[in-house]
């Protein structure tokens, strides 16, 4: 994998009068486990949604690989969204009516040209987190945890560099919790950054930088 | 992109299928009624551009059997006549222009005797006769010959064939072009040969022992007026003419238009039908999408989160609305083409009146214009949740549950 890097620069973010975040500045690079930690609500799923091209700050700047993403049209900055993160959500956002080898494979559906094939690359996906036997299942035959590695796979399937997790963790069984994390960070191990954000200060530990939130902004 | 679409459309058949069923029906109704109308405002053209006459003197009885327009427009084969002298006292009248003589008779089934056949024969004074030779390609001014025929539009036969009609051999030397009238499905004879046809079978002969011999009858005569005849003046003719007792005059203006008012009642029914129809549809398409995009929020932010640009959500809502009404236009088509067999078979069954069918041509162009009105309809439905789409917010994957 390339090397890669991520920096906020002064991020912050206001809805309406209320201020949510100001003021967050960090780098990580390639290899780098970054964790978020706070309060619920108090900004964390704000500040990963900028960093990762979700939402447009209202103040300050994203930088991918030194490159500014400010003022950058819709169609780039889907690109570039395609291209260099994948999402865990904190919800998994696994489409219902959708199989497992489907939800996977959503990522694949908007990729002009996609260098694999999408049905033989999910099932591989799901086969190295222990699914193999659920390619053709649906979400609601699915236990908390084979649907957050169903979610995990699909963050995986463009090979992106840049994973961004929220609460990755919540909800899950310790086995669960263990299958997931070992995922997340085996991607940083092989070159990738891992953005998370996690109450489970077990996890926290396991980051090369930890972010936490002092007044209205994420300090190391 | 395709397969979303698809599933998008599977996950929610029943409404799909209605959609589609609802917009069949409008252009079912539409392209019938337009095939139809077309049809019938062709005829009324065809018909006054090639003027036939201005006024047609029938026997009495013949006009309490038949209608006006079934008379004037069809030619039915009324088997009522009067004798040749009316004609000529008709001609002889003050405000005649011309008149020509016809004279209407059947062909006989082979296997039976029965008047009435589809097979009409009509004897057409060719000498006089100006409302033919618009519709031939040969000059009949000198004519047929007693050994000739002329076909109408859908008679079977080609020219240069021959026919054999109550008994006797003819040559085919013209075939008419379409008149959207029952000149159509007629043959015609030089009116001294059907006579003389009719009179030698067997079959007609209790028609001649009751009316004298065919020779000395006819069973109409159409009549062209001098031009500077006023509405009372015409009015006088008219009495005069039915003043023997044994005619009545039909007046082709308001025989056709009465044909006109009748029919644009009908299709002025239609039209309201089709109009509510139409909106029915733009209704339910704008309601289909827009709860759509109101209700897949979280699954189109979830695209957006992935990389979907909003350029291809919008192509996946249009994917949706062009296959939708794609299949709407296709089984409305097909749909149409059968219901204005039938609407223009009851219509026909109940109201006598000139159709001539479109052109293939004429057909495309209603196929491609109403196909066009459709897609603007479906645009016009999706103008709205296309503009919510360009106000979602892809952050909302990071804060929505999971998605049904």
């Amino acid at each position: 994998m390339d090397t890669h890097t991520i920096e906020a620069r002064g991020l912050g973010r206001s809805f309406g009068d209320q201020v949510v975040i100001e003021n967050t500045s960090f780098t990580a690079q390639s290899g780098m486990a970054v964790a978020l930690t706070s309060p619920s609500g108090s900004g964390k799923s704000t500040l990963l949604s900028m960093l990762g091209l979700l939402l447009t700050p209202t103040s300050g700047e994203v930088l991918v690989d030194g490159v500014s993403t400010k003022g950058v049209g819709d169609a780039q900055l889907a690109a570039m969204r395609s291209r260099t993160f994948g999402f865990i959500f904190q919800h998994t956002q696994l489409i219902g009516s959708l199989r497992a080898w489907e939800n996977v494979a959503v990522p694949a559906r908007f990729v002009k040209h996609p260098a694999f094939d999408p049905k033989e690359r999910s099932q591989e996906l799901l086969e190295r987190f222990g699914l193999g036997e659920r390619l053709y299942h649906y979400p609601h035959q699915l236990s908390v945890g084979q649907k957050r590695r169903i979610a995990a796979a699909r963050a995986l399937l463009l090979d992106p560099p840049i994973l961004i997790a929220d609460e990755p963790t919540n909800d899950l069984d310790a086995e669960s919790a263990g299958s997931v994390t070992e995922m997340l960070f085996q991607h940083a191990r092989q070159g990738g950054i891992l953005l998370y954000a996690s109450h489970d200060q077990a996890l926290v530990g396991r980051a090369d930088l930890v972010l936490r939130l002092t007044g209205r902004t994420f300090t190391a | 992109m395709r397969e979303i679409i698809l599933h998008s459309l599977g996950m929610r058949k029943v409404q799909t299928a209605s959609l589609i069923l609802s917009i069949a029906l409008s252009v079912m109704t539409l392209f019938a009624l337009a095939l139809t109308y077309g049809g019938v405002q062709q005829g009324v053209a065809m018909n006054e551009q090639r003027s036939g006459a201005e006024l047609m003197a029938v026997p009495r009885g013949a006009a309490d059997e038949i209608s006006d327009t079934s008379l004037l427009f069809t030619g039915t084969p009324a088997s009522i006549y009067v004798p040749s002298s009316e004609s000529a006292r008709i001609a002889s009248l003050p405000g005649v222009a011309r008149t020509t003589d016809r004279f209407y008779s059947q062909s006989l089934g082979g296997g039976c005797c029965s008047v009435g056949g589809d097979m009409r024969i009509v004897g057409v004074d060719f000498g006089t006769d100006w409302t033919i030779q618009p519709f031939a390609h040969v000059d009949l001014s000198g004519g047929l010959g007693s050994g000739n025929v002329i076909l109408g539009s859908t008679v079977g036969g080609d020219v240069g064939g021959t026919i054999t009609l109550l008994g006797r051999t003819y040559t085919i030397v013209d075939k008419l072009e379409a008149s959207g009238s029952d000149l159509d499905s007629s043959i015609l004879l030089d009116i001294g040969e059907a006579r003389a046809a009719s009179e030698a079978s067997t079959g007609l002969s209790y028609l001649w022992s009751k009316y004298g011999a065919a020779s000395d009858l006819v069973s109409s005569v159409l009549i062209d007026i001098d031009d500077s005849l006023d509405k009372t003046a015409l009015d006088q003719l008219e009495n005069r003419i039915e003043g023997g007792g044994t005619l009545t005059v039909i007046e082709r203006a308001s025989a056709v238009a009465q044909a006109q008012s009748s029919l644009s009642t009908v299709f002025s029914i239609l039209l309201a039908v089709c109009v509510i129809m139409f909106a029915s549809t733009l209704l339910q398409l704008f309601a289909r999408f827009y709860s759509c995009v109101w209700e897949r929020k979280s699954e189109l932010a979830l695209y957006r989160a992935v990389g979907a640009t909003g350029r291809q959500l919008r192509q996946l809502i249009g994917g949706e609305l062009a296959i939708i009404t794609g299949l709407g236009l296709v089984a409305g088509f097909a749909a149409g083409a059968a219901f204005y067999t039938v609407l223009l078979q009851q219509l026909q069954e109940s109201q006598a009146f000139m159709f001539i069918g479109l052109s293939p041509a004429m057909v495309a162009l209603i196929v491609i214009l109403l196909a066009a009105i459709f897609g603007l309809l479906g645009i016009a439905a999706i103008a709205m949740p296309f503009s919510q789409l360009s106000k979602l917010d892809p952050s909302l994957a990071m804060q929505q549950s999971d998605i049904d």
